[in-house]
């Protein structure tokens, strides 16, 4: 290699290369909340993975690709676990994935982008924005967010559990990530 | 000391007794119920109604016992002391109970991790923050208060009965606004 090609590469900040980062375990959540008889309730999901490269610089080189398990639904109880993950709601042994997929990406400024991609839940596919912010921590990223869904569109919860006076059609999606470069996932 | 003996008790002691005795009925039998039932729209609103229902009966003994603090029933009929000493234990310990039995299913809705709302629209607050051993522990406090309220009851109808049937005299009348006292 030439030594000028060498300093050039020097000279490249370490924060405007799109760097590849994946979601670290602890310390990433992906929660939602939802109304039953007019109770505000939590849920959370256990097991996801996937990578997120924002890059302010280069938006249009930006990635994500998140999955999350669905079996992994944590409601409070076993009774509720079992039943979300039941044909009737996310049938997770046909479905056992949730996948969102964006190569869209506009950075807002002061840390903000709006992701837009496609989401996959059951058998269906439908283009969704989510609002997230990016914090730098050190050497990983946070990244915060969320959005909001009707659960009846993804056909979550059929049946006499159509009934939303008892389960409340709205969802929100509410997700904390912790971003660790790839090349350093043992620090997951 | 003749009316005093044969003396009713006050419409509103009359009322809040039945109603009382109606609503701990119901809500008894529905705990029993939805407490077996597999998870469905149904459980749910079943459950939220238990909840209602319990804290509507938290309401009425608060007023209730209010009210026999104002007005104090009449003195028991004459019967062996040993009889009055026991009469005045269930009541007390009924008293105590209908307390206790709503807020232990309100503390075990809390530690559930969910709010108790009533009728679907006013929020309590929780008593408790959620944690699920603390949940299963009330559940087995609230069920066993439940019973032991029952045994309670039990015991309160068979000395009714044994007042009405065997002593002849106007206990049970005058709990009853139709029931004629008995010379």
């Amino acid at each position: 290699m030439s030594k000028t090609f060498l300093l050039a590469l020097a000279l490249i900040p370490a924060w405007a290369q799109a760097a590849p980062y994946a979601i670290g375990a602890a310390g990433s959540r992906i929660g939602f909340g939802y109304q039953q008889m007019g109770v505000a309730m939590q849920g959370s999901f256990r097991s996801f993975a996937g990578s997120v490269d924002l890059d302010a610089a280069q938006p249009q080189k930006s990635t994500v690709d998140i999955s999350v398990q669905t079996a992994s639904i944590s409601l409070g109880s076993q009774d509720a676990d079992r039943t979300a993950a039941g044909a009737e709601f996310f049938d997770s042994k046909v479905f056992p994935q949730a996948r969102f997929v964006s190569r869209q990406v506009q950075a807002l400024g002061s840390g903000r982008y709006r992701i837009t991609g496609t989401f996959t839940l059951k058998n269906l596919s439908r283009p969704l924005t989510v609002d997230a912010a990016l914090q730098p921590q050190g050497a990983q990223r946070l990244l915060t967010g969320g959005f909001s869904l009707k659960r009846l569109d993804w056909g979550i919860g059929t049946g006499d559990w159509a009934d939303t006076s008892t389960l409340g059609n709205d969802v929100r999606v509410s997700f904390t990530l912790r971003l660790v470069p790839a090349a350093n996932e043992h620090m997951r | 000391m003749e009316r005093s003996m044969t003396a009713r008790h006050s419409a509103p002691t009359i009322l809040f007794h039945w109603l009382m005795a109606l609503g701990l009925a119901a809500n008894f039998a529905l705990g029993l119920t939805m407490a077996d039932m597999a998870l469905s729209p149904e459980k749910l609103k079943f459950f939220s109604w238990h909840k209602w229902a319990g804290i509507t009966l938290l309401g009425l003994v608060a007023l209730r016992l209010l009210w026999r603090l104002l007005r104090r029933p009449p003195p028991l009929l004459p019967m062996p002391a040993w009889q009055k000493y026991t009469t005045e234990a269930v009541h007390g310990l009924m008293y105590l109970l209908m307390f206790a039995i709503p807020l232990s299913g309100w503390l075990m809705s809390s530690a559930a991790g969910v709010q108790v709302v009533y009728l679907g629209m006013f929020p309590l607050p929780n008593l408790a923050a959620k944690d699920k051993a603390l949940f299963d522990l009330l559940k087995e406090v609230h069920e066993s208060l439940n019973y032991a309220l029952l045994a309670l009851v039990l015991a309160h109808v068979a000395g009714a009965l044994k007042h009405q049937l065997l002593d002849h005299d106007a206990t049970l009348a005058r709990m009853i606004p139709w029931m004629r006292s008995k010379p």
